[in-house]
């Protein structure tokens, strides 16, 4: 397009966007309550949110990174006819420069969303069988149920990447909470100690009978530790999965204004990739976590579930309840049977701790860390997020 | 709290005086080229005078820009900000005080941090929270329990002994892990707190005319514009991070579940199962208060290498990051 009509275009467009929202609403500097009234076809989202905004795009961050670079091409044909008018050639040259990077940026706005729609509304259900992700292919009773439209079954691939992860945190939870409820009565039983005196003290004996429980309590106790470790690593998850549409909607539009600019654009490259890396990567990794494990930690079956879902190690841990009865221990060999049992205990736990919670998740972010870089060096940014990495 | 104002730096004087002086040093160098008829030095003058100009353009460029940052109200953004999301609100609207600009609203979002980790005089925050839950437990391990059930038990005392809270020893350790991690966000907020009074404070008066000041003389125009692009990248940039933060944090910490409050499963007694929830709680605090930083230093250090290109130098940030 001609650099001169798209000169004029551009501040038209910003000024026909930005005729909704600005200026009726205000916050008063005094009281600090909303005053002044929305027009027609935009509305002040609630009482305390001083702004009116158009209704179909509030929110979106294809229409805020548009919104942005649109005024970014209005102030750069100012500055461009300044030039002319002071007749600065090499001023010129470098505005045409800065003018071919936000076109760019344009383009590349264009080809995100298009991508989104096409991974969402085309390559997600074609592929959704080959891959086992339809609705038949999740438990019944998980919360994964929730992220297939109801009508035409597709699904929606940050909300399964949600749902799988609040799936494993709860699983997690209902581990701990037996374990601890297990060590608390291990404990106590193992504690108890009988005595008998006589002759006024003379003569006596006294005996802990099942002193012997002592020799889990480690065992119970790193096993905690492990727990509480691998409910970390859930929950972080549950927070990056949270905050990806965070990062698309703050950090891509300003990503995509600052890579325009050229004294910030390595900046804007970094907050790009990021963005980009957090909404895109990390979920398919996540989604890529369940094909990997669904076969081992999920079952169709719910009639029998323990923890909401049916899986293969649901026997993992059992209604345990040991106890003691003065000088008798009761429901101690079950306990040590279930704690010793390798097939049954101890291989399933260290499949769920170490494989499923903490190493799974810890690889997802490196794979989006590594995709950052990548990605960043790319657009022109060069970042180093070894830092980031060792935090993972 | 950290301020944003150019009028009590006096830094507009520093640097007027710095350049002023470097106008002095070319004219003598100026007068003695010409007196010793050499044309090189001449040259070389006219030269040094063009890169006097280029501070004097930079300056004033970044002076605007920490003018016009200074007079941003953040309380605009956060009411577009939350336009789009409802569930959970990006901040709280009354987060920030009206016409807070980007120090306000960073130093806020910090002290808001302390007290929800912490916490403040009005709720116990996380690390207070794990540490009553964590007294409780040591207490109930140390108990002991004696009952002597017969009637003649003090010629003849035949009975049982049972300490109950014995197993609550293998929990301690994961809420001592807990409490490690949360004094690690602890000083890690009040570690970034001083660095934006650093930045507030020090970046202004000290980095940026000194950096001014080194710009204009010769030989030393790259350490000039690393100090300068140094001193920008905190004044500018590190408020406005930390700004963003607050409004990725938000959600973080108002939906971690309070330890002793529904849906949470721990008592207040300490009793029930806490261990998830105090996880939690500390993997929330490390992701605001370590991811988050670690993520903001990487950006801080783009930002500088190419504010330090734009001064004519280099400047690498990246062992800021190492802080973390």
């Amino acid at each position: 397009m001609n650099f001169r009509k798209l000169a004029v275009i551009a501040p038209v467009l910003v000024l026909l966007v930005l005729a909704g929202c600005l200026g009726f609403v205000q916050r008063d500097a005094g009281t600090g309550e909303c005053i002044g009234t929305c027009p027609f076809g935009t509305h002040q989202p609630s009482p305390t949110t001083c702004a009116c905004v158009p209704d179909q795009w509030s929110g979106d961050w294809v229409v805020l990174s548009a919104l942005l670079l649109l005024t970014l091409i209005f102030l750069i044909s100012i500055f461009y006819m300044l030039a002319t008018a002071l007749e600065m050639p090499y001023l010129q040259m470098q505005i045409k420069d800065e003018y071919a990077q936000a076109i760019v940026s344009l383009i590349f706005l264009v080809a995100l969303a298009s991508m989104l729609w096409s991974i969402n509304n085309v390559l997600l259900p074609g592929l959704a069988g080959t891959f086992g992700l339809t609705l038949t292919d999740v438990p019944g009773g998980s919360h994964m149920e929730a992220a297939f439209d109801p009508i035409s079954g597709v699904m929606d691939p940050m909300a399964f990447a949600k749902e799988y992860t609040q799936d494993i945190t709860d699983a997690l939870s209902h581990f701990t909470a037996d374990l601890e409820g297990i060590a608390l009565e291990v404990g106590a039983a193992s504690s108890v100690s009988t005595y008998c005196q006589i002759l006024g003290g003379v003569l006596g004996f006294s005996i802990v009978p099942c002193s012997y429980l002592n020799s889990t309590m480690g065992t119970l106790g790193l096993l905690l530790n492990a727990l509480y470790a691998a409910s970390i690593a859930m929950w972080a998850q549950a927070m990056l999965l949270k905050l990806a549409g965070t990062f698309m909607i703050l950090l891509l539009p300003l990503g995509v204004l600052l890579r325009s600019l050229r004294f910030t654009r390595s900046a804007g490259g970094a907050l790009i990739a990021i963005a980009v890396g957090f909404y895109l990567i990390y979920p398919f990794m996540v989604i890529a976590d369940y094909s990997f494990i669904k076969s081992d930690v999920f079952m169709p079956d719910s009639a029998t579930a323990k923890y909401g879902y049916t899986h293969v190690y649901d026997t993992a841990i059992k209604e345990l309840s040991v106890n003691h009865d003065l000088g008798a221990c009761t429901g101690d060999g079950d306990y040590i049977s279930m704690l010793t049992n390798r097939e049954a205990f101890i291989e399933p736990m260290a499949y769920w701790i170490i494989i499923v919670s903490i190493l799974l998740p810890v690889m997802n972010l490196l794979v989006t860390l590594t995709f950052i870089r990548w990605f960043a060096s790319a657009i022109g940014s060069e970042i180093e997020v070894g830092q980031l990495a060792r935090v993972a | 709290m950290a301020y944003c104002t150019l009028g009590i730096t006096g830094v507009s004087g520093l640097i007027g005086l710095s350049v002023m002086l470097s106008i002095f040093v070319i004219s003598l160098i100026f007068m003695l080229g010409r007196a010793m008829r050499s044309s090189t030095i001449e040259a070389w003058v006219k030269l040094e005078l063009y890169q006097v100009l280029a501070t004097i353009l930079f300056v004033s460029g970044s002076m605007f820009f920490i003018g016009i940052f200074c007079s941003v109200d953040v309380t605009f953004f956060s009411d577009y900000i939350n336009l789009g999301v409802v569930d959970p609100a990006l901040i709280d609207p009354a987060m920030f005080p009206v016409n807070a600009n980007m120090f306000d609203a960073s130093s806020d979002y910090l002290v808001w941090l302390q007290n929800n980790i912490y916490g403040s005089s009005t709720q116990p925050g996380f690390y207070l929270q794990v540490k009553s839950v964590l007294m409780k437990w040591e207490v109930q391990a140390s108990k002991s329990e004696f009952n002597c059930p017969g009637e003649f038990c003090l010629m003849m005392p035949n009975g049982w002994s049972i300490d109950p809270g014995t197993g609550f020893y293998t929990k301690l350790n994961a809420g001592y892990a807990a409490l490690q991690a949360l004094i690690i966000s602890m000083l890690s907020v009040s570690s970034l707190r001083f660095m934006l009074e650093y930045a507030s404070a020090g970046a202004l008066l000290i980095l940026f005319p000194i950096g001014a000041f080194f710009r204009s003389i010769p030989y030393m125009r790259g350490f000039g514009g690393a100090l300068m692009a140094l001193a920008l990248t905190l004044y500018l940039a590190l408020p406005f991070i930390l700004f963003v933060n607050a409004l990725v944090a938000y959600p973080v910490i108002t939906g971690t579940p309070n330890l002793f409050a529904p849906p949470s499963t721990c008592s207040s007694d300490g009793s029930g199962a806490c261990i998830v929830p105090i996880a939690q709680q500390a993997a929330s605090a490390s992701f605001v208060t370590v991811f988050l930083p670690a993520l903001d230093f990487i950006l801080l250090a783009a930002i500088g290498r190419d504010l330090a290109r734009l001064f004519g130098s280099e400047l690498d940030l990246t062992g800021l990051s190492q802080l973390v």
